[in-house]
């Protein structure tokens, strides 16, 4: 019998699930998401997959899921009703935050409203020292007493995060342990287990948006075990993190706030699967959808993570405009571009686009349901990428003239411009906006975007990705096959992992090396437990040590990579300081002689990545006639006649040069003039720049 | 029209992509140095900016991170270092630097970077960085200077490298006077560095674009620029709008006029009857006064327009010379934000009065600067600068942000890295009820912190705030904030603008100002008013007096 793994990708609108056995031979299952009890809708997909593969629902072995489900609760404040518990005189550091403004100029301007209302933080005399010391004991009773007021206000998960406790969690402990013996329905945060780092501000977040969106996660998730084993399937289930790596479900319960951003992975793990297998070990995974476009960096095969970021933007996706979360996280940027932005002329007479959407409804101009503001689709319908009869797999109509219309009376007419110069200035312009996004995001990593690959998911990705590459001065894009799926197949090809940070803030030539040791072997310790529960044996672990280092008075740390056994040579001072310039250097340049201080101290364990088998794609070294002629613009010439192929009837071993279009029922590949178009073994499209 | 329309698409488009490429370069170089920056105030608190300018030192473009004191004066500050160095002077490879408080910045501690873009043997741009650094020498960042001489080290206009090569002079100069010389180098490092990303990027640029000059691309969108302020500028009515505010100072009290001219799509400021200048640090420069008026009437009147030369053009700031907001040579400018972020709470009240639906009400400006410093245990010395603020005013949207930072662009230090960076020790930092203008819309919350010393030693603590004797006033019915104040034991009161030595088991406490109300209190929505005394913004006491409540929180 097959040896089946499932990747499950529950969507705020469809859930897809791609079933693989061990000759790497794939079924796909897709239903509607069922947003109440989600596992509904997975069973549903489950079912499809599986039987339709000709496979039987007892052959699963492995069930990995991930789903935009927890971060939507929290987007759209439909967690549990979460107090704060915290030290006496410090209830409101979630909402005094750093105290700044994201925009110099908007007087206007809003905060996030914190998860947790005044009425329901409440402090508690305690005081522990930045050292760890206690200067005054927990207040026992005090503690007992306010329980009686958590239920009367309701209370179904409570956050607790008293000052310090980075350094000592005793307090936060025994509060808890009052607390869970008082309330044992509600759901306790401590935010010295989720987020052991200092700044309280931060931490307090962290721990109260765990709190938030606990109870649903532990609810789907037992609901989810029970209906599988329910139905006679006997799988191991694991949850996608937004780290990359994947967990088990018992610690995705306890720290759902890991599991937040785990949605979008899925794509960025299909492309770091693309880099593992081909001769493109650094990648930018390019994912534009309708609404916004999503760019992370792949280097040598790794995502790049970062361990901050920020949840539910208020504001055009501006920075410090979210709720602050610290947790292992695939370094993403979203820009507010997708194909339903809005296009403008702004005060300088420039033309902008997004971050304002015409979302589904009314959607862009050319869906005739309404819309009458430009888009980015409309100018891709204009240019000709787009075709008006075969949209959606030609389920949908586009009206060419509506998207004229709109282009013609809010862009080109005030710019008196034609309708097809403001349709390209729409489609550059927007190209422009991810560039710069990405370009800026590569400078903070340290990186150069030249050295990448692009790699072209979602709606709009493939339409826009060669033009992209182009203002970059990158020169090859890949389209991968399968791309509806990527997704749930991406969670397919993560390993196990687990990530742990403890601060531990000192001078370098202060530090005390048998504690910074003892520190990280308890991290590690605890990771290989819980990978094991995960199904990773301990000696398939791969461990690194990493520390966040600056220099003393910087207000940024640099992640530095710590040699193995490095701690335990009597010289372990200078070995760090020397990792940590060489890290600096790679940043920024040059790295001066000054005292250097380490904050947080961390463990990350990955399991061996799983063994994926290619899918060959069929062979057909000649190109077909193409489907089509369709009258494509491009700025080298203006419009002109370009072929129009089929993805499906292109076979492996395919050349074609440029223009072209390569259209499939979820999106469009255009190429334009000056690229030629490969098709590699496993039916991705490569595109190169001559 | 002459142009065909094909050339004139493609105007058009090279006109887009170049300034957004343009705006990509500065926020680059900005990040860099952000992330390079040895300054707390810097790194923590974003204190810089970052732009490009043309041959004619007309500002193209700018980061958008910054504090709007350095926003706006980075287009005199690269005049000033042309007037000295003119085109010819220059050769690829020289770097230049100055901290001339009267002609860039306002006080000693900013350092101005420019750096020249040379295509060949040409100077076709400057890139320029303002950054606050960590130390000047002199007398500290405190106000107690009588004189500029005092105040630390004063960089006229000089060569930080000549042809590629540091000038070791400067240098060592700088190092000599200075207490922390490895990291105030590091920053001016930082800078240059941050600035050749953006010179290097800039002939990028301007070769795949086949520019051999940027001036006529400057000009177009400068001149764009200002066209959209002037129209935004001509939908305010005709007139003049007058307004004046007092404010803590040091020897005396100060008042700040503003008159403020609208005519057409161009506004004149004219701060005349403003308090002569303080024989202490208070006193803002003609260039730091000019930046904040800018601010203003932008936030006001186009908060999206981008800010190049074009955005200053339409507005003339008119200071007497020698008053507290046109300083002159050598009157003592360390702490100029005081009344710098005033001159900005000023022209928006004037505005209030043409556009009261644009404008914002006062706040508790300044931000509150804490500077303890003394010695530890061990007698090893400690200083520790922190920024914290009070709250902001209430608008015609919404309610004023409780402690937030107006209108400068800083930010606060976490209270768990200030406990373990220093010997300080709080003991509470929360929203201080009740301190709000009560209006339709209420002004955010200002702060209560207590804090003191765990060093069983004597230390020190000058005091760089305000509002504790005018609050900050509502607009349209709107009732003022809060004062401030600050106390030595709950018993003593501490001056706003003084220097302190406390004894080792003092405990100060800052009462921090509220921001003021927008329109009627009688105009709230009840449903607003109960959830602040549920949320206790507001006690039941100030509810009933205030908003006719009852004092259990319910409604009439």
């Amino acid at each position: 019998m097959a040896a089946l793994r499932v990747g499950v990708d529950i969507g705020g609108t469809f859930t897809d699930v791609v079933a693989i056995d061990e000759t790497g031979r794939r079924s796909l299952g897709k239903s509607l998401s069922t947003p109440r009890e989600p596992e509904t809708a997975v069973l549903r997909g489950l079912e499809e997959a599986v039987l339709g593969g000709g496979h039987s629902l007892s052959s699963i072995t492995q069930i990995i899921h991930g789903t935009t489900l927890v971060s939507n609760a929290l987007i759209e404040r439909k967690g549990a009703r979460t107090a704060l518990l915290t030290t006496h005189g410090f209830r409101d550091q979630l909402e005094i935050g750093n105290e700044g403004r994201y925009d110099t100029y908007d007087l206007f301007l809003r905060r996030a409203e914190p998860l947790v209302p005044r009425c329901l933080r409440f402090g508690v005399p305690e005081r522990v020292l930045a050292d760890g010391t206690v200067a005054e004991p927990l207040d026992e009773a005090a503690v007992r007493e306010l329980t009686s007021q958590l239920a009367d206000h309701g209370v179904e998960a409570l956050a607790l995060s008293f000052l310090h406790s980075y350094r000592n969690s005793r307090h936060e402990e025994q509060a808890a342990a009052i607390v869970r013996e008082a309330l044992p329905h509600v759901a306790v945060s401590l935010s010295a287990e989720v987020d052991p780092q200092i700044r309280e501000h931060q931490r307090a977040s962290t721990a109260v948006a765990n709190a938030y969106v606990q109870p649903f996660v532990e609810r789907y998730l037992t609901n989810l075990a029970r209906e599988l084993r329910g139905r006679g399937i006997d799988a191991e289930l694991l949850v996608m993190t937004s780290g990359g790596g994947l967990c088990g479900v018992e610690t995705a319960i306890r720290f759902p706030v890991r599991v937040l951003e785990s949605g979008p992975i899925g794509a960025v793990q299909a492309g770091v699967f693309h880099a593992r297998g081909s001769g493109d070990p650094n990648l930018v995974v390019f994912d534009m959808g309708g609404t916004t476009a999503k760019v992370c960096l792949v280097d040598h095969a790794r995502a790049l993570t970062t361990s901050e970021f920020e949840i539910a933007r208020s504001h055009r996706l501006k920075r410090g405009s979210g709720l602050p979360i610290r947790a292992p996280v695939v370094d993403m940027i979203e820009v507010g571009a997708g194909g339903g932005s809005i296009a403008d002329v702004n005060s300088l007479g420039l033309v902008t686009v997004g971050p304002e959407s015409a979302g589904a409804d009314p959607g862009p101009a050319c869906y005739g349901l309404g819309g009458s503001a430009p888009t980015v689709t409309d100018a891709d319908l204009i240019l000709g990428y787009l075709s008006p009869s075969r949209f959606l797999g030609g389920r949908m109509a586009l009206d060419v003239d509506a998207a004229a219309r709109a282009v013609g009376d809010s862009l080109a007419g005030p710019l008196d411009l034609e309708v097809v110069q403001a349709a390209w200035a729409v489609h550059q312009v927007v190209n422009e906006f991810m560039a710069s996004a990405l370009r800026v995001h590569a400078v903070e990593r340290g990186k150069r975007v030249e050295d990448y690959s692009l790699f072209a998911l979602g709606g709009a990705g493939p339409m826009h990705a060669c033009h992209v590459a182009k203002t970059l001065g990158v020169n090859k894009v890949i389209s991968p096959n399968g791309a509806g799926v990527a997704s749930a197949f991406g969670f397919l090809c993560a390993p196990v992992s687990f990530a742990s940070v403890r601060s531990y803030y000192e001078q370098l030539d202060q530090v005390d090396w048998n504690r910074a040791r003892e520190l990280l072997q308890e991290m590690e310790l605890e990771g290989l437990k819980l990978l094991q529960e995960a199904g990773c044996p301990q000696r398939d672990a791969h461990v690194a040590y990493l520390c966040d280092m600056r220099y003393c008075g910087q207000a940024h740390e640099v992640t530095v990579p710590l040699r193995q056994g490095v701690l335990a040579e009597t010289s372990a001072e200078d070995a760090v300081r020397l990792s940590f310039r060489e890290s600096y250097e790679a940043l920024f340049g040059e790295a001066p002689e000054l005292p250097v201080e380490c904050l947080n101290w961390r463990v990350v364990l990955t399991g061996p990545d799983p063994r994926i088998p290619p899918q060959n794609w069929k062979a057909a070294p000649a190109a077909p006639p193409p489907a089509e002629e369709r009258s494509v613009y491009f700025p080298e010439g203006g419009f002109r006649d370009a072929p129009v192929f089929r993805r499906a009837d292109l076979g492996s071993g395919v050349n074609l040069p440029g223009p072209a279009v390569v259209e499939e029922d979820q999106s469009t590949f255009v190429l334009p003039p000056g690229f030629d178009l490969e098709i590699d073994l496993t039916g991705n499209l490569i595109a190169t720049r001559r | 029209m002459a142009v065909p329309s094909s050339g004139r698409a493609t105007a058009q488009l090279e006109v887009q992509v170049l300034w957004n490429r343009i705006e990509t370069l500065v926020e680059e170089q900005a990040r860099a140095l952000i992330h390079t920056a040895f300054s707390n105030i810097l790194s923590e608190g974003a204190d810089l900016s970052a732009a490009v300018f043309d041959t004619s030192g007309n500002m193209i473009g700018q980061a958008v991170t910054g504090t709007p004191g350095h926003i706006n004066v980075t287009g005199v500050a690269v005049r000033n270092f042309l007037r000295k160095y003119p085109a010819g002077s220059l050769r690829p490879g020289d770097v230049l630097i100055s901290n001339d408080p009267y002609g860039i910045s306002g006080h000693l501690l900013d350092i101005a970077v420019v750096t020249p873009v040379f295509m060949g043997d040409d100077a076709v741009a400057y890139v320029a960085s303002i950054c606050h650094t960590v130390d000047i020498g002199g007398i500290g960042y405190t106000l107690a200077a009588n004189s500029t001489f005092e105040e630390g080290l004063y960089l006229p206009y000089l060569k930080l490298y000549k042809a590629g090569r540091p000038n070791e002079d400067v240098h060592e100069i700088i190092a000599a006077n200075v207490r922390a010389p490895d990291q105030v180098l590091g920053d001016l490092r930082a800078q240059v560095a941050g600035n050749s990303v953006a010179a290097r990027g800039l002939l990028e640029l301007m070769e795949e674009f086949g520019l051999s000059e940027v001036d006529s691309f400057s000009a177009d969108i400068t001149a764009r620029t200002e066209r959209a302020i002037r129209s935004a500028i001509e939908k305010v009515p005709d007139g003049t709008y007058t307004n004046e505010l007092m404010m803590d100072g040091a020897e005396k009290d100060i008042r700040l006029c503003a008159s403020v001219r609208v005519e057409g799509g161009a506004v004149t400021v004219d701060f005349e009857g403003s308090s002569s200048a303080s024989e202490l640090g208070l006193n803002v420069c003609y260039n730091y006064t000019a930046a904040y008026t800018i601010f203003a009437v932008k936030a006001a009147l186009a908060p999206d327009v981008p800010n190049n030369e074009g955005t200053f053009r339409p507005v003339t700031v008119v200071a007497p010379r020698g008053s507290i907001v046109h300083a002159i040579h050598p009157q003592p400018t360390q702490a100029r934000h005081v009344v710098g972020q005033a001159v900005a709470e000023v022209v928006l009240g004037a505005l209030a009065k043409a556009v009261p639906e644009d404008v914002i009400c006062e706040g508790a400006t300044p931000l509150w600067i804490l500077s303890a410093s003394g010695q530890r245990p061990d007698g090893s010395p400690f200083s520790f600068t922190f920024f914290t603020s009070g709250g902001m005013g209430a608008t015609a949207k919404g309610d004023g942000l409780s402690a937030t930072m107006f209108p400068s662009g800083a930010r606060g230090t976490p209270v768990e890295i200030v406990e373990a960076s220093s010997p300080l020790l709080f003991l509470r930092k929360e929203l201080r009820a009740d301190s709000g203008g009560a209006g339709q819309y209420r002004g955010g919350c200002g702060q209560v912190i207590s804090f003191r010393a765990r060093t069983g030693l004597p230390w020190r603590l000058p005091t760089m705030y305000g509002r504790t004797a005018f609050p900050a006033q509502g607009l349209r019915g709107g009732a003022a904030g809060a004062r401030g104040s600050a106390t030595r034991n709950d018993t003593e009161t501490l001056e706003p603008m003084n220097s302190y030595v406390m004894a080792p088991d003092d405990v100060v406490t800052l009462l921090l100002p509220g921001g003021g109300g927008y329109g009627e209190p009688g105009a709230r929505e009840r449903d607003a008013i109960s959830e602040d005394v549920a949320n206790g913004y507001v006690s039941g006491a100030c509810a009933r007096d205030d908003y006719g409540f009852a004092e259990d929180g319910s409604q009439p």
